[in-house]
């Protein structure tokens, strides 16, 4: 049966801003970018045919002209494969964009610079089907009239947008479930969501997310990679790649039993180790420290961090309770006792909303602590 | 409750330990590290698993009383609670979770059940492991605080107390810390704060994602009429594609026109090459042919030609002349020629070359001639030269000795004249010293006479001398003097021996200078001598030179005359020498012109030369052999002339050119006729050849079919050939360099598949009605329209932001994720703000007053009356009423301080107790400071208050102190160790 060697990656983000992370900001940069020459070395040595990014390739359009010759460059050594390019909601085909550079881009990359295009690939087989976004914004599906024909050809597409919302429901190129069943491609590549999806199916079409190679902040988090298989009329059999340098994990740790700083880092490494493996330090954390700890022992934040030198980034986050029994505590004659009673009493109101109930919470923990430690907001 | 018995099996330094404990107060005595603060950290640890809540968690109490020896920490307590005997015993863990525990109610000696989780202490007596320390355990003010900041005071302590109901926790500073962290949050103007600041962050965002739709509606008219000019840039391609497709069809129907020529002219090279011939054999065979056709032709012109008369037709009327005689009377012409021609040479050129040559030889041998007898004349003349050379060198000579003789003989004169001056000049001093001499002697006569007493006084020191010395020695040393005197003596005679000397020295010197006076005179005289023998010899000398002179000067005035012919001789023979050189060098370049011309004439006429002896001597005197040559080569030549005329005489010509004509006529017209024949022959041949040859391609019946068929033929071809040079002229021009109908048609085939794929390809739709006119029109207007740089101008005009909306939108969702968060920590802080106030004047409404009437009991009864209250005024600052006055604390004894303390504790203790369950009280030293009188009352009073509380009360005093133990009773000491 006729195949076709793809590999779908989508979100790249070259030249993303990374302010949250600060002085690490530049580093990560280059590391996104490195990520990619390293998806185009993968085209090269894995033999593939086809390698469809599905959009914001670049943060961006302010592309600085050395990334766009030395991307070139890269693009130019993939002679052999297919590149197809559709332009998402942070890089849209704008008259102004490095897209629409003219005799700029090597002949075998396909940029789509409309809505919906098609070219046939005959050497492959393969009917391919690409849209990008021509502004910031599109609310309109790309994939309402998608013209598939019904021949031997494989027919692949490659979309930016976000699947599950009516038109005009959404900026970023909505898509019903209904469209690709109707659109019978035989795989769909799409991007935008960061997380990857597993490999779906409506109808005749597969369809996934890759996510994206690298994540960029606490909001995209884990392993992050492309999808590298193949796809043959009516069968895909793609594997997910994980590719990234660094992970960003958010991680849970309970440091009840600890009382210094120094012994809650030796809990946080233990877990991290534990968790990810003896090269845990590559990675960026947000650590939210939880558990119980005794009324005078502190989280000293700055001291953890200073202790967790070997990660490569880290926040950190006093999620911890303070170990008291309310009912007894409330019963003591003490300011503390007639603190926590009024709050207990405030608790059990119940008319309360869910709102009230989390801020008579947050009253609460903040009230003790305050018995024993300040209660700035501490933001790191 | 009532403790009866500690017993430690392991627990930090102590080691399987019992302690019995009676009820009441008792006083535990030990000595520092003996255990005391152990034994209370102990009881607390077998009531509470989670010290979280106690006051020394910072110590970690678990690690502080690990056993030494590494063993568990494992004890048991026994003890009675509402009158009930209960033994809890505990194995500790490493946390609150691991701890092994047991309550055995030593009555039914069933194991009491604890919640999940419950402590004991909580169970048995409702308290937390805060109220248990805070009713149980009295230290020294502040003594169980293991926190307390510097800056907290003992007021402090006890304002806590007061405010908080608790020694470290200070109400104003809770409520301090919860509104710094509000105003952190938000400042009192509502301008400043994390939470505006993030607030403010997002609604600049929000801004930033207004002006960002904005800018899109802005630059959306920019952006449609880039779309627009992208439209016509595709309706442009469109058209172009029309076109193309509307070029391919025409340049489809070209080709196919072209194909049909190639192949017309294809079927027309097959049937005029009748599958036998190639083009180029063809083409061979028409010229071959046509070549024949030539040669046919011309020959029957030839065969024409010669049927005509060479001079009048007739044979008769021509004179013969056989070729024999003919070639005869040539030769000798030939011969005759020759030899005018040798002729001509030697006159011309030999001869003038030859008497030339031959003058220069003589002209050079004359010279040598000459140069001989120079020579020799020369020699004969060679000896009076030399004579006259050597006279005139001797005369020379003679005269250069005579001037060098007069000169040494005057200078010789003149030294000889220095020494006699000089030899004077000595005699005469040599003369004074003798009257020198001659004068001293005379006066050394007189001084002779006075010699002799000098002699005298000299032996007389002598003799006085020896006499002083035997006198001295033998007599009286002090003779010695005597020496003195002889010493005057014998100086006195030195004197006048030495004058002695005088006379005989002068007269010997004037001996001496006589005789010196002597020699002198003697060799002046031989010098005056020597001086005229000097010059009588010059003279000599003198008259014998200029003889000789005179002699010299007539020997050359004899030789004069030959002198000077022997030298213009020399001069000749020099001039002569050159010119006989360059005659010589003349003679040689003649002779070798001379050569060329002999070697020249040589070559041509050997024959005739052979016996030319005149060629091999050239100094001959004269050219009488040349001569005689030439006379015999006039004859000759004579000879030839005559005979060539007899013969051309005879076949009655005038001369050679009339002979030669008719010879040449005769002999033509025996080759015409000849000529005839053979020409009919060969035309003949060539003419069955040809048709045989054209045979191959067609049969012919004769030799005119044959060419006229030939020509025919040369003419299809030329039409091919034309037909042919315009199909390669259409192939170049379709770019081949030959044409090619498989290329052709391959590219027609390639033509139609483009066609194909352009009307596959039609990206938009093209008004099909268009004419092609109309295409390229439309085509040139779009194109005025200059719509890429158009297309530039506005790509140009479009800015973009540098975020776009996802960077906002996502920037924005952690920013309302921000504030939220911060939002419910600002009102949670607010809340328990809020929340804390209220507890606060709960504390001061319901607690302190209460609180303040028992600690005034007790205050009272511990100062014997003399302070009734321990107050604390609004400000936290604590006060003591004594009758109607309040003192300030700062005003206070330490002594009384402690005592208000001990109240204030006492007092919690009591009221805990009245709500919960009364715990035993641990005072840990907290006594220390009172002096004895304030002790010893102390001690009384909690000896009173053990025994007065309604449920009895156990106190246990820790200390470290003997002198408390002498205070109280006996029974009531226990003494660790």
């Amino acid at each position: 049966m006729k195949q076709v060697k793809i590999l779908h990656c989508a979100d790249i983000h070259m030249e993303s801003n990374l302010k949250n992370i600060g002085r690490k900001g530049n580093e990560r940069k280059a590391e996104i970018k490195n990520t990619f020459s390293k998806i185009i070395k993968i085209c090269q040595t894995s033999q593939v045919q086809l390698l469809l990014i599905a959009g914001d390739l670049f943060d961006n359009l302010h592309i600085s002209e050395e990334v766009l010759e030395e991307l070139r460059g890269e693009l130019e050594q993939l002679k052999d494969v297919v590149v197809a390019i559709a332009p998402g909601n942070h890089d849209p085909y704008t008259p102004d964009s490095p897209y629409a550079r003219k005799d700029f881009w090597p002949d075998h990359v396909i940029i789509f610079k409309k809505n919906m295009e098609y070219v046939e690939l005959d050497s492959l087989q393969v009917r391919l089907f690409g849209g990008g976004f021509t502004k910031a914004y599109e609310t309109e599906s790309f994939l309402r009239q998608i013209p598939v024909k019904a021949d031997d050809y494989i027919n692949i597409g490659v979309f930016h947008g976000l699947v599950g919302y009516p038109e005009q429901k959404t900026g970023y190129h909505p898509i019903t479930e209904e469209e690709i069943k109707n659109s019978h491609l035989d795989y769909l590549a799409l991007g935008h969501i960061h997380e990857r999806t597993g490999i779906k199916k409506i109808g005749d079409t597969y369809y996934a997310y890759s996510g994206c190679p690298e994540g960029r902040g606490f909001d995209e988090l884990g392993e992050k990679g492309f999808y590298l298989g193949t796809v043959a009329k009516g069968s895909v059999d793609l594997k997910f790649v994980t590719i990234c340098r660094r992970m960003h994990l958010l991680q849970e740790v309970d440091v009840t039993g600890s009382f210094t700083a120094g012994e809650m880092v030796l809990a946080i490494r233990k877990k991290l180790q534990e968790t990810y493996g003896d090269f845990y330090g590559e990675h960026l954390y947000k650590i939210i420290i939880k558990g119980t700890l005794p009324d005078q022992v502190f989280v000293r934040t700055d001291e953890i961090k200073a202790g967790l030198e070997e990660l490569y980034f880290v926040k950190i986050k006093d999620d911890t309770e303070i170990e008291i029994d309310f009912d007894a505590a409330a019963k003591e004659m003490t300011l503390r006792g007639i603190f926590i009673r009024k709050m207990l009493e405030r608790l059990e109101n119940p008319k309360n909303k869910e709102s009230e109930i989390k801020k008579i919470n947050m009253a609460l923990k903040l009230g003790i602590k305050a018995f024993s430690r300040e209660v700035k907001y501490h933001e790191n | 409750m009532k403790i009866d018995r500690i017993e430690i099996k392991s627990f930090g330094k102590l080691k399987d330990f019992r302690l019995d404990l009676k009820a009441g107060f008792q006083v535990i005595y030990g000595q520092n590290e003996q255990g005391k603060s152990t034994i209370m950290a102990f009881i607390k640890m077998m009531f509470y698993s989670k010290l979280g809540q106690g006051k020394e968690i910072d110590k970690n109490m678990r690690v502080k009383y690990q056993p030494w020896d590494q063993s568990h920490m494992e004890g048991a307590i026994e003890f009675h609670h509402l009158g009930v005997a209960y033994r809890l015993q505990k194995r500790i863990g490493a946390t609150a979770g691991k701890d092994k525990i047991e309550l055995i109610n030593k009555l039914t000696g069933e194991t009491v059940a604890l919640g999940k989780k419950e402590e004991a202490g909580t169970y048995l007596f409702g308290l937390t492991l805060n109220e248990f320390e805070r009713s149980g355990y009295i230290g020294q003010i502040g003594g169980f605080s293991a926190d307390l900041d510097a800056d907290e005071l003992s007021a402090r302590i006890l304002s806590n107390v007061i405010t908080s109901g608790e020694e470290t926790v200070s109400q104003p500073k809770v409520a301090d810390r919860l509104n710094l962290a509000v105003e952190d949050m938000k400042s009192k103007s509502g301008k400043k704060g994390i939470l505006i600041e993030t607030a403010r962050k997002l609604e600049e965002l929000k801004i930033e994602k207004l002006n960002l739709e904005k800018l899109y509606s802005s630059q959306s008219a920019t952006q449609e009429e880039f779309y627009r000019v992208e439209a016509l840039i595709q309706q442009k391609k469109a058209l172009e594609w029309q076109r193309d497709i509307d070029n391919a069809a025409d340049e489809l129907k070209s080709l196919d026109a072209f194909i049909s020529e190639i192949k017309e002219y294809e079927d027309k090279k097959r049937q005029l090459f009748i599958d036998k011939f190639s083009y180029e054999e063809l083409v061979r065979f028409l010229e071959e042919r046509q070549r024949e056709i030539k040669s046919i032709e011309e020959e029957m012109i030839y065969l024409s030609a010669l049927k005509d008369p060479v001079s009048g037709g007739d044979g008769n009327s021509i004179t013969v002349i056989t070729e024999e005689e003919y070639q005869a009377v040539k030769e000798k012409i030939r011969e005759k020629e020759k030899l005018e021609d040798l002729w001509k040479s030697l006159n011309q050129d030999f001869r003038p070359a030859y008497e030339n040559y031959r003058n220069l030889y003589e002209n050079l041998t004359a010279l040598t001639e000459e140069e001989v007898r120079i020579a020799e004349e020369t020699l004969q003349l060679k000896p009076f030269y030399v004579t006259y050379e050597e006279t005139a060198y001797r005369l020379e000579t003679i005269e250069n000795n005579k001037e060098q003789s007069t000169k040494n003989y005057q200078n010789q004169q003149e030294i000889r004249t220095a020494k006699i001056d000089s030899a004077k000049e000595k005699e005469r001093a040599v003369r004074e010293e003798v009257e020198f001499f001659s004068s001293q002697n005379r006066t050394a006569k007189e001084t002779q006479r006075t010699s002799t007493a000098k002699i005298l006084y000299l032996i007389l020191g002598g003799i006085l001398g020896a006499l002083s010395i035997v006198l001295a020695v033998f007599a009286d040393p002090r003779y010695l003097f005597l020496l003195l005197a002889a010493g005057a003596f014998i100086v006195v005679g030195r004197i006048s021996q030495k004058a002695e000397k005088v006379p005989s020295d002068s007269s010997r010197k004037k001996e001496q200078a006589l005789s010196r006076l002597r020699q002198e005179q003697q060799e002046m005289q031989t010098l005056v001598q020597s001086q005229e023998e000097a010059e009588t010899s010059y003279r000599q000398e003198m008259i014998n030179l200029e003889q000789q002179i005179t002699d010299c000067r007539q020997t050359l005035k004899e030789l004069e005359r030959n002198y000077h012919e022997y030298l213009d001789l020399q001069r000749k023979q020099t001039e002569l020498f050159s010119q006989v050189n360059e005659t010589r060098i003349h003679c040689e370049a003649r002779k070798d012109t001379l050569d060329k011309y002999i070697s020249d004439i040589k070559s041509r006429h050997e024959e005739v030369l052979k016996e030319a002896i005149f060629f091999e001597d050239r100094s001959v005197q004269d050219s009488e052999e040349l001569n005689e040559f030439m006379t015999e080569l006039d004859r000759r030549l004579a000879l030839l002339a005559n005979d060539i005329s007899a013969c051309i005489a005879l076949k009655d010509c005038d001369n050679e050119s009339e002979y030669e004509r008719n010879y040449n006529i005769y002999a033509s017209n025996q080759k015409n006729r000849k000529s005839i024949d053979n020409t009919k022959e060969k035309i003949d041949q060539l003419k069955n050849q040809f048709l045989n040859k054209i045979d191959r391609y067609q049969k012919a019946e004769s030799y005119e079919l044959a060419k006229a068929f030939i020509n025919e033929l040369q003419q299809s071809l030329k039409e091919l050939d034309d037909k042919q040079l315009i199909i390669q002229r259409t192939a170049e021009g379709r770019g081949m360099t030959e044409y090619s109908l498989e290329r052709v048609i391959a590219d027609r085939e390639n033509l139609e598949n483009k066609l194909v794929k352009l009307q596959e390809n039609s990206v938009i739709p093209v008004t099909d009605s268009l004419a092609k006119e109309e295409i390229i029109r439309q085509i040139e207007d779009l194109k005025e329209q200059d719509l890429e740089n158009k297309r530039m101008e506005i790509v140009k005009r479009i800015k973009t932001p540098e975020r776009d909306f996802a960077s906002i939108e996502r920037e924005m969702r952690l920013c309302q994720q921000e504030l939220e968060e911060k939002t419910l920590y600002f009102d949670g802080l607010c809340l328990a703000k809020e929340v804390m106030e209220e507890a606060a004047d709960e504390m001061r409404l319901h607690f302190a007053p209460e609180l303040n009437q028992i600690t005034g009991n007790i205050f009272q009864e511990l100062t014997n009356g003399r302070y009734e209250k321990v107050l604390v005024s609004k400000d936290f600052n604590i006060n003591v009423q004594s009758d109607i006055y309040l003192r300030e604390w700062k005003y206070l004894s330490s002594g009384t301080i402690d005592q208000a303390y001990l109240a204030l504790r006492l007092a919690i203790s009591e009221l805990i107790a009245k709500n919960n369950s009364r715990v035993p009280l641990l005072l840990d030293d907290s006594l220390m400071q009172y002096d004895d009188e304030r002790l010893r009352k102390t001690l009384s009073f909690l000896e009173d208050y053990a025994e007065r509380t309604e449920e009895l009360c156990q106190i246990l005093l820790f200390t470290c102190h003997r002198h408390v133990t002498a205070l109280v009773s006996e029974d009531k000491v226990i003494e660790l160790g």
